[in-house]
C-alpha cells in the first residue's frame, strides 16, 4: 500500500450521536486482537465498500470514513493487507501501542483526521 | 355567625412540612378530601337513617374550613362550621362518622385487611388525595391515636386497587417523548412517550400553542418534555389529564440518548456488541440527572462493545472520554489535547466522589478549551 492509500472504515450506526462519531470507531476492541478492520481504498471505492459490508457481509454501517496509511504511520501504527476474509480487507495494527492510554490517543487522532477528511460515502 | 368546632387535624410528615407551613399544591388534596368526606357522610346518613337518598342540599348545611396550621411537622386544622342561623344540623354526626370511616379505611389498607369501612364504589375518591405526596412523605390522619392512619403513595394505590373501578389511577408524570398529532378542532393531541405506546389526550386549556410548537419540534426529529398529571389504566399510561409544563429537549439530553442505546440487542456491533444492561443505563441516567451540574455541557454517549458506556466531551482541542465498564460504577477518564499532544488518564469511583471530580474536571476544560 502507498502512503496516500485511504483506508476505509465502516461506521456503526450506534457510534454516532447528533452527527458526531465516537473515537471507539477507530479503536480495536479486545476481541479484535489489536487490529482494526478496514478496506483498501486503492482496491475498492467507499461506496462499493459500503455495499459489500451491508449486502455481502450483512453488517450495519452508517457510512464510510477514512484515514491514510501515512497518517497511521505517523502514529506508530501500520496497516497491512489481510485478504483472508475478502480481497480488499486490511488491518490497522495497534500492537505497538501497549497501553490503553496510547491506544485512546491514537483512536482520537484518527477519528479527528477522518472527520476533517469528511464522509467518503454516506447514503442519502 | 354559626357554630363551629374543630373537626380534624391530620399531620403532614416530610421535609417539605418541617417549617410548619403547608405548600400550596397540597391544598388541592384537602379540596379532594372534602369531596370524599361529603360522599362518605351521605352514605353514613343513609345507612343510619335507613334512607335511599340523602337530603337535598345535604352539604349546604355544613362547610369544612381550613382554620389554621398547628405546629408539629405541619397540622392543618379543619373546622366543621354550621351555617349561620342553625344551632345544630342533623347531618353533623354523619360527618363525624365519615371521618372515622375514612381513618378506618386507611388503617385497613395499611394492615393488609379487606376494606369494608366504606363502600368500594367510593374508594376512587381517594385518587385525588395524596397525588403530590413524595416517596418520603405521608399524612397521618389520626396522629394522636394508636393506629395513626398513615397515608402515603403505597396505601393510596392499595385503596385504589380495592375500588370497584380499580383500573384508573392518576399520578404526577414527567415524560420525554414526541408529540405526533395536535388537532385544535377536536381538542385532541397525540403523544408517544419514550419506550412506551402512543396515547391520545384532550388538549388542556391554554396549551394549544405550546402543543402545536411541540408537534413542529417533534416532526423535525426533536423530543419534548411534559410534566403534569396522567391517568394510568392497569398500570399503563392511558392519557395526560393536565399539563403544567412543556419544553423542547436539548438534542444532547441524556435520557433520550440512553433510551436509544437501551434498544440495542446482543450482536449490535458486527455480530459482537453486547446489549447494555438496563440497570447500568438507569444508574447513569440518574447520575446525570442528580449529580452532574445542570449548567455543565453534556457529553455524547455511546455503547461500548463489551456492554459498557462511553461518554465523550469535545471541548475545543480537548478530547475527553469517560469509559464505564459494564459490571462496575468505576470510570476511566482519558483526555488528549489535539493541539499540544498533552494527555492524561485517571480513575473515578462514581459511587463515591467521582461525579464531583468529573464535574470539576469538565468545568476546568470548559473554561480552558484551547
Amino acid at each position: 500500500m502507498r502512503d496516500e492509500t485511504i483506508l476505509l472504515r465502516q461506521i456503526n450506526p450506534a457510534f454516532i450521536q447528533s452527527g458526531k462519531v465516537t473515537s471507539q470507531a477507530f479503536r480495536p476492541t479486545p476481541k479484535d486482537d489489536n487490529g482494526l478492520s478496514v478496506y483498501d481504498g486503492d482496491m475498492i471505492s467507499a461506496e462499493e465498500s459500503y455495499i459489500h459490508f451491508r449486502k455481502s457481509l450483512k453488517l450495519s454501517s452508517f457510512g464510510v470514513l477514512g484515514v491514510s496509511c501515512a497518517e497511521c504511520n505517523n502514529l506508530e501504527i501500520t496497516a497491512y493487507n489481510d485478504p483472508a476474509p475478502y480481497p480488499q480487507h486490511c488491518i490497522i495494527d495497534f500492537t505497538p501501542l501497549e497501553t490503553s492510554r496510547k491506544r485512546d490517543n491514537a483512536a482520537k487522532k484518527l477519528r479527528n483526521l477522518a472527520e476533517v477528511r469528511g464522509w467518503l460515502f454516506c447514503p442519502e | 355567625m354559626g357554630k363551629s368546632k374543630i373537626f380534624w387535624s391530620p399531620r403532614l410528615v416530610g421535609a417539605r412540612y418541617e417549617t410548619h407551613s403547608i405548600p400550596l399544591d397540597i391544598l388541592k388534596d384537602f379540596v379532594a378530601l372534602e369531596s370524599l368526606i361529603i360522599e362518605v357522610a351521605k352514605y353514613e346518613f343513609k345507612k343510619k337513617n335507613a334512607r335511599h337518598r340523602a337530603p337535598r342540599k345535604f352539604s349546604n348545611q355544613i362547610s369544612i374550613q381550613l382554620s389554621g396550621v398547628k405546629p408539629g411537622s405541619a397540622r392543618p386544622v379543619l373546622t366543621l362550621a354550621i351555617l349561620p342561623g342553625l344551632l345544630w344540623s342533623p347531618v353533623e354526626p354523619a360527618y363525624e362518622r365519615a371521618r372515622d370511616s375514612i381513618i378506618a379505611t386507611i388503617n385497613q389498607a395499611a394492615n393488609g385487611e379487606i376494606i369494608t369501612a366504606i363502600p368500594q364504589n367510593l374508594l376512587h375518591l381517594f385518587d385525588k388525595i395524596g397525588r403530590s405526596l413524595k416517596d418520603d412523605e405521608c399524612i397521618e390522619f389520626a396522629p394522636k391515636r394508636k393506629q395513626k392512619a398513615i397515608y402515603n403513595q403505597k396505601i393510596r394505590e392499595r385503596i385504589l386497587k380495592a375500588s370497584s373501578e380499580p383500573e384508573l389511577i392518576s399520578n404526577e408524570v414527567s415524560l420525554r417523548g414526541r408529540v405526533f398529532s395536535c388537532d385544535i378542532a377536536s381538542k385532541v393531541f397525540g403523544f408517544e412517550p419514550l419506550g412506551s405506546g402512543k396515547i391520545l389526550s384532550h388538549i388542556p386549556v391554554n396549551f394549544d400553542r405550546q402543543l402545536i410548537a411541540a408537534l413542529a419540534h417533534s416532526e423535525d426529529g426533536g423530543y419534548v418534555f411534559i410534566e403534569g398529571m396522567g391517568t394510568y389504566k392497569y398500570g399503563k399510561l392511558a392519557t395526560i389529564e393536565e399539563i403544567s409544563h412543556i419544553s423542547h429537549l436539548d438534542e444532547m439530553d441524556t435520557s433520550i440518548r440512553l433510551a436509544e442505546i437501551a434498544k440495542l440487542k446482543d450482536g449490535w456491533l458486527d455480530g459482537q456488541g453486547v446489549h447494555v444492561d438496563t440497570r447500568l443505563i438507569a444508574w447513569l441516567e440518574n447520575g446525570f440527572d442528580e449529580k452532574y451540574p445542570s449548567n455543565l455541557v453534556l457529553p455524547f454517549l455511546y455503547p461500548t462493545p463489551e456492554g459498557g458506556l462511553l461518554a465523550e466531551w469535545r471541548l475545543g482541542a480537548n478530547e475527553i472520554s469517560l469509559e464505564i465498564e459494564p459490571d462496575s460504577h468505576n470510570g476511566r477518564v482519558h483526555v488528549l489535547n489535539l493541539k499540544t499532544d498533552e494527555d492524561d488518564e485517571f480513575l473515578l469511583d462514581l459511587d463515591a466522589d467521582g461525579w464531583d471530580r468529573l464535574a470539576e474536571f469538565i468545568s476546568s476544560k470548559v473554561g480552558n478549551n484551547a
